[in-house]
């Protein structure tokens, strides 16, 4: 679904380089590295967002030449920070759906049922028609993670998508994004995140990332190893 | 009960729709108001034949100008609002009107005679090369707006500069052209002059109308957008574009009138929260209603002199926003 080779990317004085990586299996893929190894910009480089050397192909398609909206449609990536800006819940929500929409006409009617469908799914009802703005930090995230849902992708890229949640809503996210899986044949989340136990239930798969280079990449069971997790964060 | 219907009131009251009507009728007023007060330059006479003259040959067309560089002002400022994703942008930011005033000064400066099709020729040509340094750049950019718009300042003031030098060459009545022109003045225009704007604000309206969408997720940053299947090469460059004609077009008519572009989205914003779609044709008609009243204050002002609507809309605007403001961010609430 996803391979990667000789990808090299430069963000200041940072240099991602991945030999290979070839991601075959659906399901959820754990994204671990301390800080600075690289997780943010493997993620913006597939989303499309950097400019890479090398090749990332999504199918047998080169993830560059991609045109914006059909990737969006393959690969919706949940960024660890948005500018925040006024706008009704809704109308945030629904934006999820612009990668399906005619460039000139409006959303329509079975857009914004998918809406409908994800506040559902989110509980977010009591928000819905509230100003994105005032939205607390971990109700945001959700929000955020709604539309992520909502834009349907085969490829899912989550930037600790639960970094600021409760105890309560890490669990329900992880749920969440299992259920994504199940409903949603073939697709892959992967998640780069520092809570690695609140996946650990559901995650197939783990990549080690360490100063800008894959350091391990395999199945949990084999890979996620305690004396392995503590290696990877000690400093070099 | 009451809770209730005071909600739906509330409601009814921040409803697009609701408030688009209201600004209709108050549009109406406004250009009643401003055909009836004529300011020293068109003060009616005993003669009704003098009378006709002065409210269809002076009076309208002011009104049509100060209605149509209203909404497109408004317009220019808040698709620069959203997306250079920075409050304090309006029309005149990224130097596009330094560019026209930089046509203007040269104009007046060489030409041996003023004329206001020269004018306004001279300036759209400033203000277009202002664009195209500014899109030449923006090609090689990285695409981050911040880099725009301080790119926009820089030129801003190196054109400043160029302006003051050519002042202080020129004499009294090129000063006193060239000063009503910086000031902002809807009283030059006649009709036919208006066509070349009215092409430009009906295309840029239909571009921003058409890409609203687009418009709504750029104003969460680059990798939202792209995330979200938008072209961050290609629409941002559009939209400026876009405002910046829409600017250069109100310039060359009639000067840098300030404080429309600033003010007006943001008290729009104040009142109604939703999608671009939704927002554009408030913003459109409380720029028209805004400049209309501007105008008519202009002409009950000028007694014995014409004042320069420019001054007004500052006047006026300027207390509004900080007022504002001061309301959003007061803590004693």
């Amino acid at each position: 679904m996803l391979r990667v080779s000789d990808l090299a990317v430069k963000q200041g004085a940072f240099r991602l380089f991945i030999n290979e990586l070839v991601i075959t299996e659906p399901g959820l893929i754990l994204l671990l590295g301390p800080n600075g190894s690289g997780k943010t910009t493997f993620f913006k480089s597939i989303s499309g967002f950097l400019k890479y050397r090398g090749s990332i192909l999504y199918n047998v398609v080169e993830i560059r030449e991609m045109s914006f909206r059909a990737r969006a449609r393959q690969i919706a990536y949940l960024p660890q920070f948005i500018s925040l800006n006024s706008m009704i819940v809704r109308d945030f929500l629904v934006m999820g759906r612009f990668p399906y929409i005619d460039l000139f006409s409006g959303y329509s009617a079975e857009d914004w049922k998918k809406v409908d469908e994800a506040v559902d799914m989110f509980s977010l009802g009591e928000y819905v028609n509230r100003d994105i703005s005032t939205l607390s930090q971990g109700e945001l995230q959700r929000v955020y993670l709604a539309k992520v849902f909502i834009q349907d992708a085969r490829v899912l890229l989550l930037d600790e998508p639960t970094s600021v949640l409760d105890i309560g809503q890490k669990k329900r996210t992880a749920e969440l994004v299992q259920k994504y899986l199940g409903l949603k044949k073939g697709s892959v989340a992967m998640i780069a995140t520092h809570e690695p136990s609140v996946f650990t239930d559901y995650a197939n798969s783990v990549i080690f990332l360490k100063n800008g280079t894959v350091r391990d990449f395999g199945p949990l069971i084999s890979v996620y190893k305690k004396e392995a997790v503590e290696k990877l964060f000690i400093l070099e | 009960m009451m809770d209730k219907s005071l909600a739906y009131r509330g409601r009814i009251i921040s409803s697009p729709f609701f408030i688009c009507v209201l600004l209709v009728i108050l549009l109406v007023a406004a250009s009643l108001l401003s055909l009836s007060i004529g300011g020293s330059a068109s003060i009616f006479t005993d003669d009704p034949r003098v009378n006709n003259a002065i409210l269809w040959k002076l009076r309208f067309p002011k009104l049509i100008t100060s209605i149509l560089v209203g909404a497109s002002l408004a317009l220019s400022g808040f698709v620069f609002q959203n997306v250079l994703k920075n409050p304090l942008a309006d029309p005149y930011i990224l130097g596009i009107s330094s560019g026209a005033a930089t046509g203007m000064a040269l104009y007046i400066t060489l030409s041996a005679s003023i004329s206001v099709l020269g004018a306004q020729v001279s300036s759209f040509a400033g203000a277009l090369a202002a664009l195209l340094f500014l899109l030449l750049l923006m090609r090689r950019l990285s695409g981050s707006t911040t880099v725009i718009v301080l790119i926009g300042i820089g030129l801003s003031f190196f054109l400043s500069s160029v302006i003051t030098f050519l002042i202080s060459g020129m004499n009294g009545k090129e000063l006193v052209f060239m000063n009503s022109w910086l000031i902002g003045n809807i009283s030059q225009p006649e009709l036919p002059d208006l066509i070349f704007p009215a092409i430009i604000f009906v295309m840029s309206v239909s571009v921003v109308f058409m890409l609203s969408n687009v418009l709504d997720a750029l104003v969460f940053g680059d990798e939202f957008a792209v995330s979200t299947g938008i072209n961050t090469k290609i629409y941002p460059l559009v939209f400026v574009v876009a405002a910046s004609l829409l600017t250069a077009s109100c310039v060359a008519v009639c000067g840098t009138i300030g404080f429309v572009g600033l003010v007006v989205p943001h008290i729009v914003r104040l009142v109604i929260k939703g999608r671009a779609a939704k927002m554009l044709p408030v913003v459109l008609l409380a720029g028209a209603v805004f400049l209309t009243l501007c105008n008519a204050i202009s002409g009950a002002l000028s007694f014995n002199i014409e004042i320069p609507v420019g001054a007004v809309t500052s006047f006026t605007g300027a207390p509004v926003l900080i007022y504002l403001i001061f309301r959003r961010y007061n803590v004693k609430g």
